[in-house]
């Protein structure tokens, strides 16, 4: 259970990439190789658009060679390499990737729009979506993105597809087994389809089975997953323990 | 004690105190669902003996008032005993007579009858038996009479006209015919009753016996139609008999203090 565990710890690992989203993955590559100037995705924090951007950025590098591409994971810690983007001005196209967007100000903001208006850049945003409405829905700007894609929380089907294709990938066969439907509709239930906090939770729940593995083994089932154990892990991370 | 522990303590105590306070609703809500239908109940209950003493109120109301209109009036008013009678009145008077009367007191070729099955020990239910098919019987004869059936009908249909009897009642004088004629109208226990006192005033035991039967017929639980009864059969020598009909009454209805004492000054 411990290596189980470290499956769902909160970091971007892309190895452990779920395709989740291969209908948005297809109209984002479309759009890219079209050279669109400005491609907007949003949706709520933990819904999985950083490992979205990173993996079509990933794609990418390995297909495109004609293209440059740069990922900038958070332009207010990477502001020096957002602010050489403007200063490299040439025929080549390039892709840039900017994650965490609605850290730009708005005079960033208008320097990237005029940026793709006037040179061939396409401009791959992320945010969260009120960030999103706020900012990137101003008349000026929001009449130039040609892509906008909102990433949905994942439903129940997509929740067990998620964890048993995470766990199968990684040789965890006879964990995934253990998963039934009831566990799913409890995840689902206290996760509402968010990725990072199904993550979290998953990642709560095989510490706390871990532990009782280890200290009361008689109260651990070899066959299935207690929903005991998960709500637990929801009390904790919650703080409903204090 | 471990955090993870502790927490699976909390996770229970949870788990208890949430279907505890289901528990405790669903109680809640069963203890006054079943208060509320049982309320409901005893309104309808409450309702019901509400209606059937107002309808019974208004029985006795409208017997009070046909009393009354009786008894002041046949005071008050002195009448002229061939009169206002019209002929065919005194017809259908001698048909209502003939045909609707029946006397339901128990001859005494029956009750020797009676007494005799009794001592033979005979079961009870025949005898119930008996008077069963006696009384349909007599429901027969009298649906079979439709000339009775429309005079009562008459009288029912038309409200107007038994108004105007009413009126005409009023007006005729405190007579024998005219109590006659007021019962075959509208045939009535008190009335009948009083037509036997007259004739027993009169010393005339026969026709009042007559009359009893006719009473009796109405509203056979009442004691005075039988003690009338038993005093004419006395007053014709018939005490044996008068004894039979008096035991006859204990025995169907019950004590009854007159009844006793007359039974009681006979032997």
């Amino acid at each position: 259970m411990e290596a189980v565990k470290e499956l769902f710890k909160d970091k971007i690992d892309m190895n452990l990439y779920v395709p989740l989203f291969q209908k948005v993955e297809i109209d984002l590559s479309y759009g890219i190789y079209e050279k669109e100037k400005l491609i907007l995705i949003y949706g709520e924090a933990g819904n999985g658009k950083s490992f979205l951007m990173r993996k079509i950025y990933q794609t990418l590098q390995e297909k495109y060679e004609d293209f440059e591409i740069y990922f900038i994971s958070n332009p207010f810690e990477e502001e020096e390499e957002l602010d050489n983007l403007f200063v490299l001005k040439s025929d080549i196209h390039r892709v840039v990737f900017i994650d965490e967007a609605q850290t730009l100000n708005e005079e960033k903001i208008e320097r990237l729009r005029m940026l793709a208006d006037n040179y061939p850049y396409t401009l791959v945003l992320a945010t969260h979506e009120k960030e999103a409405r706020k900012i990137f829905m101003k008349k000026h700007f929001a009449t130039r993105i040609n892509y906008s894609i909102n990433l949905q929380p994942l439903n129940l089907e997509k929740i067990d597809l998620f964890i048993t294709s995470k766990l199968i990938q990684n040789d965890f066969s006879n964990v995934a087994v253990m998963f039934k439907k009831s566990n799913f509709k409890l995840i689902y239930k206290l996760t509402k389809g968010n990725l990072r906090e199904i993550n979290r939770l998953m990642y709560k729940t095989f510490d706390i089975i871990d532990y009782f593995k280890k200290h009361y083994p008689h109260k651990v089932s070899s066959d299935k997953i207690d929903n005991k154990y998960i709500e637990m892990a929801y009390m904790d991370l919650k703080g409903i323990y204090a | 004690m471990h955090r993870y522990e502790e927490l699976e303590k909390l996770y229970y105590k949870k788990k208890y105190i949430k279907y505890g306070t289901i528990g405790s609703l669903i109680f809640i809500i069963l203890i006054v669902s079943y208060y509320f239908f049982n309320r409901d109940i005893e309104n309808k209950k409450v309702v019901k003996i509400k209606q059937t003493e107002n309808n019974y109120t208004k029985k006795v109301e409208k017997k009070k008032i046909i009393k009354k209109v009786t008894k002041k009036d046949f005071e008050k008013v002195k009448v002229d005993k061939e009169s206002n009678l019209k002929k065919e009145e005194i017809k259908e008077v001698a048909v209502i007579q003939k045909l609707v009367l029946y006397p339901i007191f128990p001859d005494i070729n029956e009750l020797l009858a009676k007494e005799k099955a009794k001592k033979e020990g005979a079961d009870k239910k025949v005898v119930e038996k008996e008077n069963k098919i006696k009384k349909e019987q007599i429901k027969e004869k009298t649906l079979n009479n439709n000339e009775t059936i429309k005079i009562t009908d008459n009288t029912n249909k038309d409200k107007k006209e038994s108004k105007k009897i009413e009126i005409v009642v009023k007006e005729k004088k405190d007579s024998l015919n005219n109590l006659i004629h007021f019962y075959n109208i509208t045939p009535d226990y008190e009335t009948a009753i009083k037509i036997s006192k007259i004739y027993l005033k009169e010393n005339n035991y026969k026709e009042a016996i007559e009359w009893l039967k006719k009473a009796n017929k109405l509203i056979p639980e009442n004691y005075e139609s039988w003690y009338l009864f038993a005093k004419s059969l006395v007053k014709l020598g018939k005490t044996k008999e008068a004894k039979r009909v008096l035991v006859a009454y204990l025995n169907n209805y019950g004590a009854n203090p007159k009844i006793e004492q007359l039974l009681r000054s006979l032997k």
